[in-house]
This record gives structure tokens, C-alpha cells and sequence, in this order.
């Protein structure tokens, strides 16, 4: 029977936050919590595997304060028990400090035949943790995942690539990613939100996991995030033939630097 | 009493709104236009478990309460009003057999309704001045091994799809609705009649029209002696639900119209940076706030198995105001395009009215409100 393990994010609604206009700004006191959207495809990839092979799935999140507000959501898509490491810092971490926290806490609750990850989160998108989790786990990584089936010895894994699909066999333990179009979250039943909050959790504490300062220093540092607002410049020409309108309007253009 | 929702509660909300945009949003315009029962999207909310809200866990329902149970229906009707409006009409009987039915009854009935093998329905107008007043009354004569009824309901919801009646009928000719008792119904009773279907205004997909009893075989459901109290009861939950509705038509017009406002361009100045458009939009606002937490604090007192009659009367007197107004100022701010059948907010205004009319408390709400004061 297989044991499965699936990381997600908890990351604010982008539907909740407002851009303000006068200096692009983002205001995100409204926003609410949810599960990043790509990781309920892996929620949804690995809860379809332990339906179809047996075994067991647990989930694993790393957060702020907040994170612990995630557990009833995650359960009730289908893990069996979840994981949470809380951390003050984790607003500024990148995904060097992600990757470090969860290997750690991976080391010390595994080990595990497959570890799935969403191909990005939906709020950074930097795509980066699947990799750095096979790096620091000594594991191989299989990335853009569309297709994984099970036949109770291993994995065969159909990765999307750029001009082509490959297909890996895996024997032994890997780090996934799987992308978005893999499949079709389920929305959880009432019943499943009910039987969620029987199922196990456990916090693990960030300072039981033997991590060293380099390794919860973020590498990369977020200066700002600002909103992007298409504006139109409204440029009308309207002075001379035909022919002398499309040639202004071509020489500014260029001038853009857009043809 | 709590005003904040519990993690379940915002659970179960969101799951209904992700599955209201998935499942009821690109349907609704094909609804609203074929006015097609929607057989498979009903089929597709029993395995969600949206047919099962507050009914006990015993009987395979989920037991989330009431409060759970409007804030889902506000979702659901944020999308489709008249899906929502189906569910609503099939809570209400199956309400009344889990509040009243025998052990028998529940064991027999509310299953199936949990499962959506059943669908119910609440057969209570008449085309009379009230109900047991008119020449058509549905009057309940009792035989040796039960009731038959004879007579005629008027607007009943679900009609024709539902497979479980919940019946108000009079005992007494005499007494009148003084008499009224409930009685459940097989749809499949010999001597029951479907009449044609009501092209309605609002609301399409959720069929509505006449039912005729000749002499139809019916179950007593609850003390004979009570039926006007539960009618009333069955008609302050219904009422707390449809309010609901009318919460969720509007907060979805109130959203619509509040993009629009940004988009559309007048004077060189987006119309919702002008004052006029800016109050319309606050009013709404507001109203729709105050009207969502009086549907939650009534559906929280069903809950705790407090008196709720009055606080029933109050929301749906209030949404009554607030789903029309509003839809008049959403259509108005959005101009010849909210006018436009080719555009939501003209089936939302037409929906928000189906919402507002449909089964009031028994008495006036106003009268029920000021009962409650003296």
C-alpha cells in the first residue's frame, strides 16, 4: 500500500484583493484564505491514487498564523491527516526557506513512496519547490505531471514538456509535480467538510525540525507587489489622407517599441 | 449566540459558491430561456449532499444546521435563483416530515429526500381568499384506514417532478383553514393530477403549476389539531429561506452593477466615480448587509429552538423591500443595458420578484411583526 504525501500552499484569494488606483497598490485586508489552486489539483491527484491503490495521504503546510485555518479545507478534499508547520516568517519566505522547512518536516514524518506538489502556487508562481524538495531529499524530481497511474510496484508518470510528453517509470520514492490541467478538483460534499474535522492533525514545531539560520534565510527578498491596470492612451489620428493617418500611427508604434 | 461563522459554516459556503460558478452559473441563461427542469444539476447537488442540509445524520442527511443551510442557499442563488428555488421547496416538505412525521414516516421518507430519489414539495395555495375558504378547497374526509383529499392546489413548486406532497388540508368543511391539517402524499396516488405548467415571470426551470385531488389517498402528518400552527411554523422557515434567495439575487446585482459602474465611461469619468450612482450603489449595500445577517440571526434562532416567527416576518418583509428596490436602482444603473434581456440583470430582476411573492407567512408579515411587540 502506498503512502502518499501531498504539500499545499495557503495563500489569499487574488478574487478578494483590491488594487488601488491612485498608486497600484494592493489591499488585501478583505482576503480570505484558501488552498492554492494548483495544489488542489495535487490534493485531487494524490486522493485519486489512494482511491485507486489503497494507502494512506497526508498533507503538509507551512505558513503564517494563519496556515492552521487550512486543515478542515485540505481535509475534506480527501487526506487522511495533515501536518502543519506555523511560522511568523513564513510571510517573507521564498522558496529556498519552503523548500528547506518542508524537507526537514518530510525527513522527520516520512518516508514516503510519492511526494506531490502543484506545479506553482497561485500566488507566487515561482514553480521552484517540487525540484528543491528532490534536491534536499536526494529523491528523483518528475515535474508536469499530467497522467500518474500506480500498478502496485511503482508509478508510470506522463510529464507534459515543451514539444513533447515523456513517460517516467518510477521505482522507489519521488517528488511530483502535477499540472493544472491533470484534472478537475472535486468540490467537498457537506459531509466531507463534517468528516473533516474528525480526521488527525499535528502541528510540528519549526524549532524541533534542526534547521540551521542559513537554512530559514530567504535568498530572494520581495521589495513590492503592485497591481497591473491596462490604461489606454487614447491616441487618435485624425489629421490628413488615409494614407498619412496609418503612417502616423505606424511611426508611433515604433516608437513604443511595438513594432 | 455567536455572529461569527464557525470554520465549517465558511467551509460550506465557500464549497457552495465554487460549486454554484461551476455547476449553476453556465447554465442559468439556458434555463431562464428553455425553462427545462433541471433533472441532472439536481441529481449532481444530492451527491453534494445540497439536498440534505439540516436533516439528521441518522437518515443520511449531514445535519449542518440551518445557518449553513441559508448561507448555501444564498450562494446557490447568487448563480441560479431557480435552482435554488427547487431546493428550497424540497427542504421545506422534507422539514416538515423530519419536524412532524412518525418514526414510520421519516424512516420511509427522508432517505430517499436526502438522496434526491425523491424530490418533495409544499402544496399549500388556493385559488380561494385563503386557504379552506374557496369552492375548490382541498377538504381531508377520513376513512377507516386513513384520509383521501379532494379539491385543488394553486402554484404548487415542483409540481409534476416531485414525488413526495406535503399537503395542508381541511378536516372540516364547516371550520375551514381553522381545520387545517398536513398530510403527506404519493405523487404516484391514484386520482392526482398534474395541471399544465405555469409560464412564470421569474424563476424558470422550477416548474409550477396546479395539482387536483380526486379522492387521493393521504397520510396524516403530525397531530391533526396543530395544522395551523405547523402551517405557520413550515411557512416562517420557507420565509427564512426565501429571503435567502432574495439575499443572493441581490448581492449578485448589487456585484454586477458595481463593475459596471467602473467600466462605463460618462463625461470622461467612469459612472460609479459620480454621487448619484455612488449612493444608489451604498444603499443597496447596505440593505443587502442588514438583510443577510437578520436571514442569518433567524435561521440561527430555528437552530437553538428558539421562537423565530416574527424574526421571520421581519426578513421577509424586509428582503420584500430590499429585492425590489434594489433591482430597480441595479437596472437603472446600469441603464438601457440592464433593461436588455440580453443582459443578467434583466433575469435577475425578474427572478428577485419571484422570490419576494412567493408563500408569506400565514398572516400579514407586518401583523405577525406587531403581534410580537404587544
Amino acid at each position: 500500500m502506498p503512502r502518499l504525501l501531498v504539500c499545499y500552499k495557503w495563500v489569499l484569494d487574488e478574487q478578494d484583493i483590491r488594487i488601488n488606483p491612485t498608486d497600484l497598490s494592493l489591499d488585501a485586508s478583505r482576503a480570505k484564505g484558501k488552498v492554492s489552486d494548483f495544489d488542489r489539483n495535487a490534493i485531487e491527484a494524490a486522493t485519486q491514487l489512494v482511491e485507486q491503490l489503497g494507502g494512506t495521504l497526508d498533507a503538509l503546510t507551512y505558513g503564517t498564523s494563519t496556515v492552521k485555518q487550512s486543515l478542515k479545507d485540505a481535509l475534506s478534499r480527501g487526506p487522511n491527516k495533515a501536518y502543519w508547520i506555523q511560522d511568523a516568517e513564513a510571510v517573507r519566505a521564498d522558496s529556498h526557506v519552503i523548500a528547506s522547512v518542508l524537507a526537514a518536516a518530510i525527513r522527520k514524518i516520512g518516508p514516503y513512496d510519492l511526494i506531490i506538489c502543484g506545479e506553482g502556487s497561485s500566488d507566487s508562481y515561482n514553480q521552484q519547490i517540487p525540484s528543491r524538495l528532490a534536491e534536499l531529499l536526494d529523491l528523483p524530481a518528475v515535474t508536469f505531471a499530467q497522467e500518474i497511474a500506480g500498478d502496485g510496484t511503482g508509478f508510470k508518470i506522463r510529464r507534459k514538456l515543451d514539444d513533447c510528453t515523456e513517460l517516467a517509470t518510477v521505482r522507489g520514492s519521488a517528488v511530483v509535480s502535477v499540472l493544472g490541467e491533470m484534472n478537475h478538483p472535486r468540490i467537498p460534499g457537506l459531509k466531507q467538510v463534517l468528516g473533516a474535522a474528525k480526521k488527525p492533525s499535528e502541528e510540528i514545531k519549526l524549532a524541533d525540525l534542526g534547521l540551521n539560520s542559513r537554512d530559514l534565510m530567504p535568498r530572494a527578498i520581495n521589495k513590492s507587489v503592485r497591481g497591473f491596470v491596462m490604461k489606454r492612451k487614447n491616441v487618435i489620428f485624425k489629421d490628413g489622407s488615409a494614407a498619412e493617418k496609418v503612417a502616423q500611427m505606424v511611426a508611433s508604434l515604433a516608437n513604443e517599441g511595438l513594432c | 449566540m455567536s455572529y461569527l461563522l464557525t470554520e465549517e459554516q465558511q467551509l460550506i459556503r465557500m464549497n457552495a459558491r465554487d460549486f454554484a460558478k461551476e455547476h449553476l452559473e453556465p447554465r442559468a441563461v439556458h434555463l431562464d430561456k428553455s425553462d427545462e427542469f433541471p433533472a441532472t444539476t439536481i441529481k449532481l447537488m444530492a451527491e453534494h449532499d445540497l439536498l440534505s442540509w439540516f436533516l439528521p445524520e441518522a437518515f443520511g442527511g449531514a445535519e449542518v444546521g440551518y445557518l449553513s443551510y441559508v448561507l448555501g442557499i444564498e450562494e446557490l442563488s447568487k448563480a441560479s435563483a431557480a435552482v435554488a428555488s427547487i431546493i428550497v421547496n424540497h427542504m421545506s416538505a422534507a422539514y416538515a416530515v423530519n419536524r412532524w412525521g412518525s418514526a414510520q414516516q421519516k424512516q420511509r421518507h427522508l432517505p430517499a429526500l436526502i438522496k434526491g430519489e425523491t424530490l418533495g414539495a409544499l402544496a399549500l395555495t388556493e385559488s380561494g381568499p385563503s386557504v379552506g375558504e374557496g369552492p375548490n378547497a382541498v377538504i381531508a374526509t377520513k376513512q377507516a384506514d386513513g384520509f383521501v383529499l379532494t379539491g385543488n392546489k394553486s402554484f404548487v413548486a415542483n409540481a409534476g417532478r416531485a414525488g413526495l406532497y406535503v399537503v395542508f388540508a381541511c378536516t372540516d368543511p364547516l371550520a375551514g383553514g381553522k381545520s387545517l391539517a398536513a398530510f403527506l402524499v404519493d405523487a404516484k396516488a391514484e386520482g392526482l393530477e398534474i395541471g399544465l405548467k405555469k409560464r412564470m415571470m421569474g424563476l424558470r426551470g422550477r416548474p409550477i403549476a396546479d395539482v387536483t385531488f380526486r379522492n387521493v389517498a393521504a397520510e396524516l402528518l403530525g397531530p391533526a389539531e396543530s395544522g395551523v400552527a405547523m402551517c405557520s411554523e413550515l411557512l416562517s422557515v420557507l420565509a427564512i429561506a426565501e429571503a435567502a434567495q432574495t439575499v443572493g439575487i441581490t448581492a449578485a446585482a448589487l456585484e454586477h452593477a458595481g463593475k459596471y459602474a467602473q467600466q462605463r465611461v460618462q463625461f470622461g469619468r467612469p459612472i460609479g466615480a459620480f454621487e448619484a450612482i455612488q449612493t444608489m450603489l451604498a444603499e443597496i449595500a447596505t440593505n443587502c448587509h442588514v438583510a443577510r445577517h437578520a436571514v442569518y440571526h433567524a435561521a440561527t434562532l430555528i437552530e437553538q429552538g428558539e421562537p423565530f416567527s416574527a424574526e421571520a416576518a421581519m426578513v421577509k418583509l424586509f428582503s420584500q423591500r430590499l429585492g425590489m428596490h434594489s433591482l430597480l436602482d441595479t437596472v437603472q444603473i446600469e441603464g438601457g443595458y440592464g433593461y436588455s434581456e440580453e443582459m443578467l440583470m434583466a433575469k435577475l430582476f425578474r427572478d428577485v420578484s419571484g422570490t419576494t411573492i412567493a408563500e408569506s407567512p400565514m398572516e400579514f408579515p407586518e401583523k405577525l411583526i406587531a403581534a410580537s411587540i404587544a
